[in-house]
Parts: structure tokens; C-alpha cells; sequence
């Protein structure tokens, strides 16, 4: 378990690399797309990496982060963390789409409004399936 | 819901990193219980009442009208 935590944080440094090579390379006109998305995968491994050998070099630290990973009061904050995030995001995305629309932007107005119904077809979908789960 | 976890916990001379350590949470965990800032799961309940030998009834007091989500 903890090789295979290892060996997907490494896969994610290659992945990394290989993209901002190909970025470099000259396959696209424009390489910012292919730059961002390679540094941001090499940049998440990296730190997984460090933070996993970190936690492994330390007892303490290991059996503190084993512990949190198993609280249930910190599984039920991250619900209500993702909870709150997602009425927030719902009320920042729709202010933005009326605004925009209103002074002009359709462009971004739209795809405001297409991210809530998208969030809340997800929601919709999500429940009857965890509905029928639980 | 109110619990006399706190009291229980110091009446067995116990530490709330030890019973934390116990349970399997985090010492935050208990202290948030003792405070009555978080209602534990029912297992996390069983658990706790258990380790003290005692029933669940006998640690927490649960209060219909501060019923909370």
C-alpha cells in the first residue's frame, strides 16, 4: 500500500515532466496550456512525494496523519467544509452571471450560469444515487 | 446533546490524549466532545461508553429540545 502511494506520486513526476517536454518541444503553437497543466502535475507529485517521506522519516507525524485520516469529527468537518463551498460557490457563480450579463459579458455570464446548472445536475444525480446507496 | 464525558474522563484519572488514542481520534476529538462543540457516531458512542464500562445513556444526555442536525 504505502510502494503503490509512492510509485503514483512518482508516475505523477514523470507524467509532469513528460508534458512540459512536449511543450518545449515545439508541438504547439502555443505552449502556456501544456506548460501550466505539466508544472502543476510535477508540482502535486513533488509535494506528495516530499509529504509522504516526511511522514515516514517521522513516527509522530506518521501516527498523527494515520489518526486524522480515521477521525470522524475531521471527515465530518470536510463535509461541511465541501458543503459550505458549494452553496458559496453557487452564490459567487450566480452574482457573476447576472452581472455579467447585465453589463454586457455574455460570454462569461453563460458560462457562469452553465457551471450552476452543471453543479446542480451533478447534486441531483449524486443524491439518487446515494439515496439508493444509503 | 450533553455528555459527562469530561467528568467521567477525569474521575478514572485518564488523559484526553490516552482515550483519544484509544478510540482512534484525534485528541481535538475529544475535546470537542467534552465542550459539546460535536455529537459523536454512534459507534464512536458505543465505543467510548465501552471503554468506560458504562452505557451510552450513562455519558451522554441527549435533549429533544436542542436537537441539532
Amino acid at each position: 500500500m504505502k510502494n503503490k502511494r509512492f510509485i503514483i506520486y512518482v508516475i505523477e513526476i514523470v507524467i509532469g515532466i513528460i508534458i512540459e517536454m512536449l511543450a518545449f518541444s515545439g508541438i504547439t503553437s502555443d505552449p502556456s496550456v501544456l506548460t501550466g497543466i505539466g508544472s502543476g502535475i510535477l508540482a502535486v507529485g513533488l509535494v506528495q512525494l516530499f509529504r509522504a517521506v516526511r511522514i515516514e522519516q517521522d513516527p509522530e507525524l506518521k501516527k498523527r496523519v494515520e489518526t486524522a485520516s480515521k477521525d470522524e469529527r475531521y471527515a465530518f468537518i470536510s463535509m461541511k467544509a465541501k458543503e459550505a463551498a458549494f452553496v458559496i460557490y453557487l452564490i459567487i457563480a450566480g452574482v457573476i452571471s447576472m452581472a455579467a450579463l447585465i453589463l454586457g459579458y455574455e460570454s462569461l455570464g453563460m458560462t457562469a450560469a452553465m457551471s450552476i446548472c452543471l453543479l446542480v445536475i451533478l447534486y441531483t444525480i449524486m443524491f439518487r444515487i446515494m439515496a439508493k446507496k444509503y | 446533546m450533553k455528555n459527562k464525558l469530561e467528568e467521567i474522563r477525569k474521575q478514572k484519572g485518564i488523559k484526553q490524549e490516552e482515550l483519544a488514542d484509544a478510540m482512534g481520534v484525534s485528541r481535538q476529538t475529544i475535546s470537542s466532545l467534552e465542550n459539546g462543540r460535536y455529537n459523536p457516531s454512534v459507534i464512536l458512542a458505543i465505543k467510548l461508553a465501552r471503554y468506560f464500562s458504562m452505557n451510552v445513556e450513562d455519558i451522554f444526555i441527549y435533549e429533544e429540545a436542542n436537537d441539532e442536525k
